[in-house]
């Protein structure tokens, strides 16, 4: 299957993206190392002003795809574009891209003033327009009072944003992102995700960002490319993502995701029925991919699901069952419903006001839309 | 790194002064001791081998310029010798940092196997190899190299001293250097490319300045005891190319004895060494105020 990556006219959220030629550009980029393929004819393309997520679990190829863009690996084939230049052989200090270290990479003997620097001083830039630079970068990330500082005297959170200002201050085409905030606690790195995401819409500036952290990707991205075994196995905006995912791996890694199999047994109008392990589950079909007698993969998110004590009407789709697990999650309730031997749904529900607690073992109808449930269209 | 500090506060409360004991005598009896012995002598007249009456007039007499060539050349030859060690073992230290962890440790014990032969033996293998008509003489000339009748005259050089100081010291060069670089974090190279560096500036601006430490350990390593060999000079060198350390050990031991201008030779060299060293420290100190 091959994936291209590349970015639409119109965005999730509304923006248009300018159909300028893209800053980063991979075209059937392989890497092989000794007899394990990390990345496998992957194509991908990032946007001026474009945040792009590759998001994947450790050893998807991630991080891999990112230091072939920086130029510390050269891919085995295929082809690097930066600015439509072709950058194969090219090494990292001609490249016009920056990275933001894993742990950051600080220069631990000089200080933070000198660490933003450093890259100015290597374009040879006179020093008091490297000055003023540092001093706009610092600015950008709220570190002017710890200038003088070295990385060790300084927390997680400002040694981040020190290995921010110093990838920030050359301007490069686009800010390459590993795992930036993977060090950092979770409230941190929360503040952290939105100060980031700010950043780089005042700066309009590419960033690709790799991260394994689903809701990271999600929160921050224009577009979030989904990535298994050195492969992209999806890419668009967040909500087509999480709503429409294309094969079973993207459902389940990005958010919780029940999977219901089954034959279809029927046909409507824009919609198909599915005999499954729970019952009868009728799914809006407007592709028109099922046809009758044939196996399908489904998918429904917990949260789409509404618990409710009598057989109340007005929904597509009524499963009847059990609770037989109630986790309290603190702004939500999490349940486990039993609505057929080989089938528990998971259910996920706000703990709104007014909202009767279902308790363990209570009989409940699972009630959702026919276009709640997605039909995937890969295995 | 709190947590780090916390921990070992808490395994450092468990301090007990008696361990201390055997190396306090060790260093009373065998270090300090003699010693004082030593400074109390630089301040007897010389006699038979000494008389018993105080002067300073020894540190005077070590301003002979005699003494002072031998010293600016025992300078000279140590700091060459620390160079080449350096050159050297730089970018041996880098290679064996640079190896798969497994590799590291054999390569590491293969660096150990001078230290387990005697050096004196070494240095009269030396000796075999580069006198004249030696094994590197005939085999040169057995491959045509150089003349029947040449004489390359490689031994009883300033270059043979260097090159004997350089075998012995090497190993005390290469560690301190392999455990600096075995610490550096390599991502920091990538780091410095990333932002416009060439490899090389990657290098003196970042590897060389983090590896300084090791960089001075093993200077200090090979700089201070090559400063007080005798051997290599006697037996790699001749007469002509003394240095500090035969003088020392020809007044103790060679006619005319004179053990108190030996005692203040070796002092005062002892005083230097400690002062530079010292001020160094002080230096660095000052210019990284790390933590």
């Amino acid at each position: 299957m091959a994936t291209v990556c590349s970015s639409r006219a119109d965005q999730g959220d509304g923006r248009q993206v300018s159909s300028t030629a893209p800053v980063v550009e991979l075209r059937k980029v392989s890497k092989t190392l000794g007899e394990h393929r990390v990345l496998d004819r992957m194509d991908l393309e990032v946007h001026p002003g474009e945040f792009v997520s590759l998001l994947g679990p450790s050893g998807c190829g991630k991080t891999t795809s990112l230091r072939l863009i920086a130029g510390f690996d050269h891919p085995t084939s295929g082809d690097v574009y930066i600015h439509g230049h072709l950058v194969n052989g090219s090494p990292p200090y001609r490249r016009d891209v920056n990275m933001v270290f894993q742990s950051y990479a600080l220069f631990p003997h000089l200080t933070v003033r000198a660490n933003v620097s450093f890259g100015l001083e290597m374009q040879r830039l006179l020093r008091p327009e490297i000055e003023s630079r540092v001093d706009e970068a610092l600015g950008m990330v709220r570190m002017e009072g710890l200038s003088e500082r070295y990385p060790h005297q300084l927390s997680g959170g400002q040694q981040q944003r020190a290995a921010l200002a110093r990838a920030l201050v050359t301007r490069p085409a686009v800010l390459l992102l590993d795992e930036p905030l993977g060090a950092l606690d979770l409230r941190l790195r929360q503040e952290m995700q939105g100060e980031l995401k700010k950043l780089q819409r005042r700066l309009g500036l590419a960033f690709l960002y790799v991260t394994h952290d689903q809701e990271e990707a999600l929160t921050m991205s224009d577009r979030v490319a989904v990535m298994q075994g050195g492969r992209i196995l999806q890419c668009g905006t967040p909500a087509e993502v999480y709503e429409k995912p294309r094969t079973r791996f993207v459902a389940e890694f990005v958010g919780e995701a029940n999977i219901l199999s089954g034959r279809v047994i029927g046909l409507g109008e824009g919609s198909a029925s599915v005999g499954t392990a729970g019952g009868v589950v009728r799914v809006s079909d407007a592709g028109g991919t099922a046809q009758t007698g044939r196996e399908v993969t489904m998918v429904l998110r917990p949260e789409k699901v509404v618990l409710s004590e009598a057989s109340a009407s007005g929904h597509d789709n009524r499963l009847s069952g059990l609770v037989e697990e109630v986790t309290y999650l603190g702004n939500g309730t999490r349940y486990r419903v039993r609505v057929g031997d080989r089938l528990a749904l998971t259910v996920r529900r706000q703990n709104a006001p007014h909202e009767r607690a279902v308790g363990l073992g209570e009989k409940v109808f699972a009630c959702f839309p026919a276009d709640t449930v997605h039909l995937l269209t890969e295995e | 790194m709190n947590g780090t500090q916390e921990e070992l506060t808490g395994a450092s409360r468990f301090r007990p002064g008696w361990l201390l004991l055997p190396a306090s005598v060790w260093w009373m009896v065998f270090f300090v001791m003699p010693l004082g012995i030593l400074a109390a002598i630089s301040f007897l007249r010389p006699g038979s081998p000494v008389e018993w009456s105080l002067t300073a007039g020894n540190y005077g007499r070590l301003l002979d310029p005699l003494l002072l060539k031998v010293f600016l050349r025992s300078l000279v030859m140590a700091a060459a010798a620390t160079a080449v060690c350096l050159a050297i073992g730089y970018p041996m230290a880098y290679f064996m940092a640079r190896q798969p962890p497994r590799l590291q440790k054999l390569l590491y014990f293969l660096t150990l196997i001078p230290l387990w032969a005697n050096s004196l033996a070494l240095t009269y293998a030396w000796m075999v190899l580069l006198r004249s008509d030696g094994v590197l003489e005939r085999g040169l000339r057995w491959a045509g190299a150089i003349g029947p009748a040449d004489d390359l005259r490689l031994l009883y050089t300033p270059a043979s001293v260097v090159l004997g100081l350089v075998y012995w010291y090497l190993p005390f060069m290469v560690y301190p250097l392999y455990a600096s670089l075995e610490k550096f974090d390599w991502r920091l190279l990538d780091a410095a490319m990333d932002l416009g560096a060439t490899r090389w500036t990657a290098l003196h601006r970042v590897m060389l300045p983090l590896t300084m430490p090791g960089i001075i350990g093993g200077c200090l390593l090979v700089f201070i005891p090559a400063l007080g060999n005798f051997v290599v000079p006697q037996l790699m060198g001749g007469a002509k190319q003394a240095l500090i350390g035969n003088v020392i050990q020809e007044r103790f031991l060679s006619q005319p004895q004179d053990w108190p201008l030996g005692s203040a030779l070796a002092m005062t060299m002892m005083v230097l060494v400690t002062a530079a060293v010292w001020a160094y420290f002080r230096y660095a100190r000052e210019e990284h105020a790390l933590g």
